[in-house]
């Protein structure tokens, strides 16, 4: 509970980097030696392939359209403080992204390991728990 | 479980040689790379221990996976491995590694 926003974010985004590292190599491992019957020849891999490739593909467009947001704002002083409510803009936006990334890649063990979902319902309470938490902290104090 | 006999076996390279148990037992390739994931794991566990006088067992299991999951790549190259037991060893390597960087 104790870890900040950009913590949470930063982590999320590392592990959809590293998802995406070893789906990237594995696919083209086999697609380079000609491997009969591809692992990416499975749907659910190919659409978490591609889930995660637009995911994390559209950070740059996203973190771009905030960063104008932020600046194009002009703050107001409040009570012993600034006030910038573009700050709770980038906490939707990049809130989505570490649930779509969390929701992509736990798409996998739900299917082929056939996870139970209630230990899923309790991973995502968990997450969005922290994730609402660490929002708190961000609108409250900026960081 | 009784498995047939050696002098069945029809391709004699040395992919077929070690295709050869699968046709006995199904996840017999599974059980080797879960049998290579835990000497690794132990190994660099142990690595550690004495290098650094403090070990993680998750970091080790999170480097091993990865180790894992490239040695299963080769497999299929190879053709020893098919792709649903591949899938199952990337599942579980991915799931490693989520749990390592969500620790760091």
């Amino acid at each position: 509970m104790g870890k900040s926003f950009m913590d949470l974010f930063g982590n999320f985004m590392l592990i959809g980097l590293a998802v995406l590292s070893l789906f990237a190599f594995g696919v083209g491992f086999q697609e380079e030696n000609n491997v009969e019957n591809q692992f990416i020849d499975n749907s659910l891999m190919n659409s978490t392939y591609g889930n995660l490739r637009t995911q994390l593909g559209e950070l740059r467009d996203e973190s771009q359209a905030q960063k104008t947001l932020f600046e194009s704002e002009n703050p107001t002083s409040g009570f012993g403080t600034i006030l910038l409510f573009s700050i709770v803009s980038s906490g939707k936006v990049f809130n989505g992204m570490i649930v779509g990334v969390f929701n992509t890649i736990i798409k996998l063990p739900i299917v082929f390991l056939g996870l139970d979902p209630i230990i899923i319902s309790v991973l995502s309470a968990i997450l969005i728990l922290t994730i609402i938490i660490g929002l708190w902290r961000l609108y409250k104090l900026g960081g | 479980m009784v498995c047939a006999g050696l002098e069945t076996l029809v391709d004699n390279s040395i992919t077929g040689i070690l295709a050869f148990p699968t046709s006995c037992d199904y996840y017999f390739y599974a059980k080797i790379m879960f049998a290579f994931f835990i000497i690794l794991s132990l190994i660099l566990y142990q690595r550690d221990k004495d290098k650094f006088l403090k070990s993680d067992m998750i970091s080790a299991m999170g480097v091993s996976s990865i180790a894992t999951i490239f040695v299963a790549l080769l497999g299929t190259f190879l053709k020893i491995i098919q792709p649903d037991i591949f899938i199952l060893v990337f599942v579980i390597g991915m799931i490693l590694i989520v749990i390592w960087l969500l620790k760091k």
